[in-house]
């Protein structure tokens, strides 16, 4: 499996995993879902992007769905207001999106630190070219360096 | 390098996951709160949720239905009174739920555990003073059986179907989310806990311990001068009597004098109660409400009218519902977390109140020994005190642990100095839930006061008018009696002698019934005349000064007169009336003690103004300025040098807001004003000898406070400058209150509009015409909760512009534009 598809298919599997979570009142699965996309990924970078992108659809998609749905204005305004913000009805958008990123974020760094400690580092591998070639290394913890 | 990272990927999770699922200082926690699914946000699904739609309700018996109109009042058919109150618990869970659980924990001691350490006090007083031990005795009185106990059980179970429903689909109101709590299962003894909260903010007063700290620093003679039984100013009670014949009211003369120990525990437990949030304490009143007989009415019907004035919030105190079921059929306004409707109408009768205002608060200094530890000594023997524990549980802290001590008097609330119970007529167990069910189903005047006979507390001039052209006026309640002799308006001795033995006869307290000039009308003043034979209270304590009172009949009579007739029209314009009574009557002093005088620019425009105004308070008008802080300089010049040569210690100035000391002194100066114009009172003042030489001073110094507060144009010391009004977020969220705008009235005007910003009014209007057949009323506020619905303040502008809403019955409901039908099943 290349390295790209690899990444779509843990990219993709962390969103539908956190989505659930989310619409099962579950929050903490974008942060749960972080940490199995460190564990996945075999690059810190990658589990990075992957894990706020994960965290930005699951929080920003029922968002989404719920202006199409039923318009946010006077909801976002409450919030803000109950914020201490009044009229800044972008803010609790923001703040929604952020704490999903964070999540997302936070949970992938924790799973690629986790891949890091836990994985030990071989004696005599030497450093090989960034690649598809890399890639296929069967020791991945090569392919964090 | 690895550990290092591993170390602070694990560091930072921890302390987002922290907040995210516990929040920190004033960060809900993050997670629950701005999930979109689950948290605050669920807010605009809930808002979207009043659509038509069925329904599917756990306990319901047989189908029933929910028609909404498009602003949102509530008609509810069913084919049994046990679907109908289940229905009217579903409704108000759907829209009130927050306010609902906020009213009970405060009854029942228990905002700590969703607040915190910052509602301990509020907490530990609830639980004192008893309203939780009163409720669990008032359910335990109810027969099995019993309609009533029929009624909140079900409608205990249609608020748990909506907490089932709201978990389970997750629209839960946001305030839950952002607190972190869920509300636990509602029970009868919640509801009866909020009838307590409503009966606690309206009667329970400290005005004995007032008493006892003016007494102490003014002097027992003054104090009974200043402070007396009867109002030293001219009202208008409506019950003028003639009446049983009983021993008569004495003075308050000769008063005893507090000893210095006495006033100083007195004064700790006054500054305790003071620092208790705003609404445990009762501190004064303002409703009006009225009646018309047919024989007076330009339809011929009855006219009746009322507003009862409360803390004006988002969501409100009301909610609006029309209630259809075998047993029942009647249209107003209930309070949420009970099942009946307070203020309203059925098919014969309608039905206002206003709180009567007489005293049903009593202090009793027990008397204790160290040789008797735990006891106290009442009528001739040392009995032991009962007690009651409880554990407070108090967020992010241990619970904390309180034990009550009872004596035959009521609890102990104070043992700094002297132990200090409180007979409160709030903690007799009475069924009012019982009363008003009764009210809700009365064809005629008879059986309405039949029902009012079992009303305790609070007690209100509930007015009524019916189909027939009938009217009537009750102030129904206790009105609890002590031993001749005793001095009620003081705390008392707790040995006996003093205890409270009673209450005045049903059939002799205030009431009447079809008087001959066709017209009954309350706004807390005094009931009674002079010679009515019962001590019911003190001036301050805590009637009305009537000068809303006084200026309701003088509209009346003055429509009246010559044979004229009262229209709903009428009902209305008086509801929205801007006239200062009081005003009225000092102004002319004002101008004659100041005709004569050379005055400045800004002195001579403000004269000019007083001098043509018509006494209204508009928030366009100057004259209404310049009289408002006028009185208040008047008040200051009068009677600050006596509050400082004796150091009194209960304080009068509250940044022109109400109080009712100042009430109460301003009916003395009314009164000195007009009639005891060289009053020692008046001698204090330097060189000032007279109400003229005060009030000269006093006009000059309005004159330049204005001058310096709203700039040097007269003309623009406009009222609505000075003061307006706001409808409060329940929770004190300032971004989600309406307000603070200029707006018109005072105190004293029949629109009430106290303190600045005002946030106390008329809670909601009703006018009806029994011979048009027309209903109509409004609140200002809107049936939701949830700040992002349209029906969260959609009754404000309404409500602010002095216009109404018609009170549809379910057929004109079901059929008007917009309406909404919710299928109840099972």
């Amino acid at each position: 499996m290349s390295a790209w598809r690899h990444f779509a298919l843990v990219l993709v599997g962390g969103i539908l995993l956190s989505l659930s979570g989310m619409f099962l009142g579950l929050w903490w699965v974008t942060f749960a879902t972080g940490v199995a996309i460190g564990l996945a990924l075999p690059k810190t970078w990658t589990a990075l992007v992957a894990g706020a992108a994960s965290g930005l659809v699951a929080w920003s998609e029922p968002l989404v769905e719920a202006n199409a749905e039923y318009g946010l204005g006077p909801t976002s305004l409450s919030i803000a207001a109950i914020m201490g913000a009044t009229g800044a009805a972008l803010i609790p958008i923001a703040l929604t999106v952020i704490v999903g990123v964070l999540l997302g974020l936070a949970g992938s760094w924790l799973g690629a630190a986790i891949r890091g400690v836990a994985i030990k580092r071989p004696r005599s591998a030497g450093v090989e070219k960034l690649g598809d070639q890399r890639l296929e290394v069967k020791d991945p913890v090569l392919t964090q360096r | 390098m690895r550990i290092a990272n591993f170390a602070a990927a694990l560091i930072v999770s921890i302390g987002l996951l922290y907040i995210s699922f516990f929040g920190a200082g004033p960060l809900p926690a993050l997670g629950t709160a701005f999930n979109p699914e689950t948290g605050a946000w669920t807010m605009a699904a809930d808002a979207s949720s009043y659509g038509t739609q069925t329904l599917h309700l756990d306990g319901l018996q047989k189908p029933a239905k929910v028609v909404l109109e498009a602003n949102g009042t509530a008609h509810i058919t069913a084919a049994t009174d046990h679907d109908m109150f289940l229905a009217v618990g579903y409704v108000h869970a759907k829209f009130r739920l927050f306010q609902m659980d906020l009213l009970r924990r405060q009854g029942e001691g228990r905002l700590s555990e969703v607040v915190g350490a910052k509602a301990l006090d509020s907490d530990r007083f609830e639980l004192e003073l008893g309203l939780l031990r009163t409720a669990q005795k008032e359910w335990g009185q109810l027969p099995a059986g019993d309609p009533t106990r029929m009624a909140t059980l079900a409608y205990a179970q249609g608020v748990n179907d909506r907490i089932g429903e709201a978990e389970r689909t997750h629209q839960l109101p946001a305030m839950f989310t952002l607190l972190g709590y869920q509300p636990t299962t509602w029970t009868p003894i919640d509801s009866l806990i909020v009838k307590g909260d409503m009966t606690q903010t309206l009667n329970f007063t400290d005005t004995p311990l007032v008493m006892a700290l003016l007494d102490r620093s003014l002097g027992p003679d003054l104090t009974a001068e200043w402070f007396p039984v009867l109002p030293p100013n001219q009202q208008s009670p409506y019950d003028p009597g003639p009446y049983p014949p009983r021993t008569g009211v004495g003075k308050i003369a000769p008063m005893r004098a507090v000893s210095d120990g006495e006033a100083s525990a007195v004064a700790s437990l006054y500054d305790r109660l003071r620092s208790l949030p705003p609404g445990l304490i009762a501190t004064g009143g303002a409703s009006n409400n009225w009646a018309v007989a047919g024989s007076r009415s330009a339809s011929g019907g009855a006219l009746m009218a009322g507003d009862p004035h409360l803390h004006l919030t988002l969501p409100a105190i009301w909610f609006q519902v029309t209630l259809d079921s075998p047993g029942y059929h009647v249209a107003g306004v209930t309070i949420p977390g009970a099942p009946a409707v307070v203020i309203g109408h059925n098919q014969h009768i309608s039905w206002s109140l206003t709180d009567a205002q007489n005293q049903q608060t009593f202090f009793y200094e027990e008397k204790e020994d160290r040789a008797h530890p735990n006891q106290y000594f009442w009528n001739g023997s040392w009995k032991q005190y009962a007690t009651v524990s409880y554990d407070i549980p108090v967020l992010g802290s241990s619970p904390d642990h309180l034990t009550v001590k009872l004596s035959v008097h009521g609890p102990v609330i104070d043992e700094r100095g002297l132990t200090t119970s409180v007979w409160w007529a709030g903690n007799v167990p009475s069924q009012d839930f019982q009363v008003l069910l009764r009210i809700d189903q009365a064809g005629t005047f008879q059986e309405f006061r039949d029902a009012l006979r079992d009303w305790y507390s609070p007690t209100h001039n509930f007015v009524y008018a019916d189909d027939q052209g009938n009217i009537g006026l009750i102030s129904a309640g206790y009105y609890p009696q002590v031993a001749p002799g005793s001095e009620p308006w003081l705390p008392m001795p707790g040995t006996g002698e003093d205890d409270v033995t009673g209450t005045i006869p049903y059939d002799q307290i205030p009431q009447v019934y079809n008087p001959p000039d066709g017209i009954v009308w309350s706004a807390n003043q005094r009931q009674v005349a002079a010679d009515y034979p019962y001590y019911i209270g003190t001036a301050l304590n805590f009637f009305d000064p009537g000068y809303r009172a006084n200026e309701i009949l003088r509209f009346l009579n003055d429509k009246v007169q010559n044979g004229g007739k009262l229209t709903a029209a009428d009902m209305i314009a008086l509801q929205t009336d801007t006239r200062d009574y009081l005003a009225g009557n000092m102004v002319p002093y004002l101008l004659r003690a100041l005709a004569g005088q050379s005055m400045t620019g800004n002195d001579k425009a403000a004269y000019d103004a007083l001098a043509s105004w018509d006494d209204r308070m508009d928030k366009d008008s100057a004259a209404a300025s310049i009289w408002w802080v006028f009185w208040q300089s008047y008040l200051s010049a009068t009677f600050d040098p006596w509050w400082s040569t004796h150091n009194v210690k209960v304080d009068r100035n509250d940044g022109g807001n109400s109080n009712p000391l100042n009430d109460m002194l301003g009916q003395d100066l009314e009164a000195w004003t007009s009639r005891d114009p060289t009053n020692p009172a008046f001698t204090l003042i330097g060189s000032a000898q007279n109400a003229d030489d005060v009030m000269r001073s006093a006009f000059h110094t309005a004159v330049e406070s204005l001058t310096s507060r709203l700039g040097s144009d007269p003309k623009k010391w406009t009222w609505g400058r000075i003061h307006t009004r706001e409808v409060e977020n329940l929770a004190q969220i300032s971004g989600l209150t309406y307000g603070p705008l200029p707006d018109s009235g005072d105190r004293f005007t029949p629109l009430a509009a106290p303190d600045f910003p005002s946030s106390h009014g008329p809670s909601w209007r009703m006018v009806v015409d029994w011979g048009a057949q027309s209903f109509s009323g409004i609140y200002p506020g809107g049936q939701s909760e949830n700040p992002a619905s349209r029906w969260y303040s959609n009754g404000v502008t309404t409500w602010w512009n002095g216009k109404y809403a018609p009170m549809l019955d379910l057929d004109h409901a079901a059929s008007s534009p917009g309406a909404a039908v919710w299928s109840l099943q099972a």
